[in-house]
């Protein structure tokens, strides 16, 4: 099941030369494919949302670009490779690749934070670089 | 979706069901043990979960500062380990291997404690008193993002607990995984 998250904004127009008309022309076109997968039994995807928000917004993205899919049951965890929620996919890549060994499961994500910490949620750090990775394979 | 566990958490004030399970280590453990402590801390924990994984060094740290004073800690991990392979008893047993932990790590295979604790998600605590009476359910702290909180829900409730004190804030929210039940409850 995949929906568009809740338009924040929406209505208003960017003044000219104002910086989120300027952000608005850096725009990439088409938009940049991100799909979250959450599954509801992790309290985790509101955290990982915040997050994500703040990176999109940094390259002039609104949040209402991600697609939200919620993975339910374990065939369709297998089917997608789902190792936990939430996974964040930029253009069909995982934001932060699992290792290969990870087996697919409806459970919430663990992640390393670039302190060595564990999170639920990935590093910051690590969303902006698959963002920004992504748009510069854009050219 | 996974199955529901009973709706129903332990009321504060009450004694709690008693419980006999095996360790990582060998024994058998039971809660109500004959040997009294002066206050025991019941963790729903797990291996998988990134929440219980967060706070775990917390958690660990608490057990040694208190154990000087009476306090026991028994860490139960309740989830279904046919789909959870992560939280099977040799993997249990692996990680403590890796790195002792200053409590009995126990298997609830049968998710019985889990169902009659009410217990719906990993990390889970319950402070008890000497009578074994519940005096805290929740969370360790406010965030397991900062460890600088240091458990201090926890840390708190045993202080006021071990001083004979009402508990001031008995029951905080809980953050974490869901306890993962048997498919067929």
């Amino acid at each position: 099941m995949s929906r568009g998250l809740a338009p924040r904004g929406v209505g208003r127009r960017p003044r000219p030369g104002s910086l989120s008309a300027m952000a608005a022309a850096l725009r990439p076109n088409p938009p940049l494919d991100i799909e979250v997968l959450t599954w509801s039994g992790c309290p985790s995807t509101p955290a990982l949302l915040d997050d994500l928000r703040v990176a999109l917004a940094e390259i002039g993205l609104d949040v209402t670009a991600v697609r939200m899919t919620a993975v339910e049951d374990d065939a369709e965890a297998q089917r997608r490779h789902f190792v936990g929620s939430p996974t964040v996919l930029v253009e069909g890549r995982d934001a932060v690749p699992p290792p290969p060994y990870e087996a697919a499961a409806l459970t919430c994500r663990v992640y390393r934070r670039r302190d060595g910490s564990i999170s639920p949620t990935p590093d910051p750090l690590d969303l902006r670089a698959a963002l920004n990775g992504a748009l510069r394979e854009r050219g | 979706m996974p199955a529901a566990g009973t709706e129903t958490p332990l009321p504060l004030g009450e004694r709690v069901p008693d419980f006999d399970l095996p360790g990582t280590d060998g024994a058998r453990h039971r809660l109500g043990d004959a040997s009294p402590a002066n206050a025991t801390v019941v963790v729903f924990t797990c291996n998988h979960c990134p929440y219980a994984l967060a706070w775990h060094d917390r958690i660990l740290a608490v057990a040694d500062d208190y154990a000087a004073q009476g306090v026991r800690f028994l860490a139960v991990n309740p989830n279904d380990a046919s789909r959870y392979p992560a939280d099977s008893f040799e993997a249990m047993q692996r990680r403590v291997r890796e790195k002792p932990w200053p409590m009995p790590y126990l298997h609830d295979e049968s998710q019985g404690v889990a169902r009659a604790w009410g217990a719906a998600v990993t990390p889970e605590l319950y402070v008890l008193d000497a009578d074994l009476q519940l005096r805290y359910h929740g969370a360790p702290d406010a965030d397991h993002g900062d460890p600088r909180l240091r458990a201090a829900w926890l840390r708190t409730a045993l202080d006021e607990v071990l001083a004979g004190r009402p508990v001031s804030h008995p029951a905080t929210r809980l953050l974490g995984c869901s306890v993962k039940w048997r498919p067929e409850r």
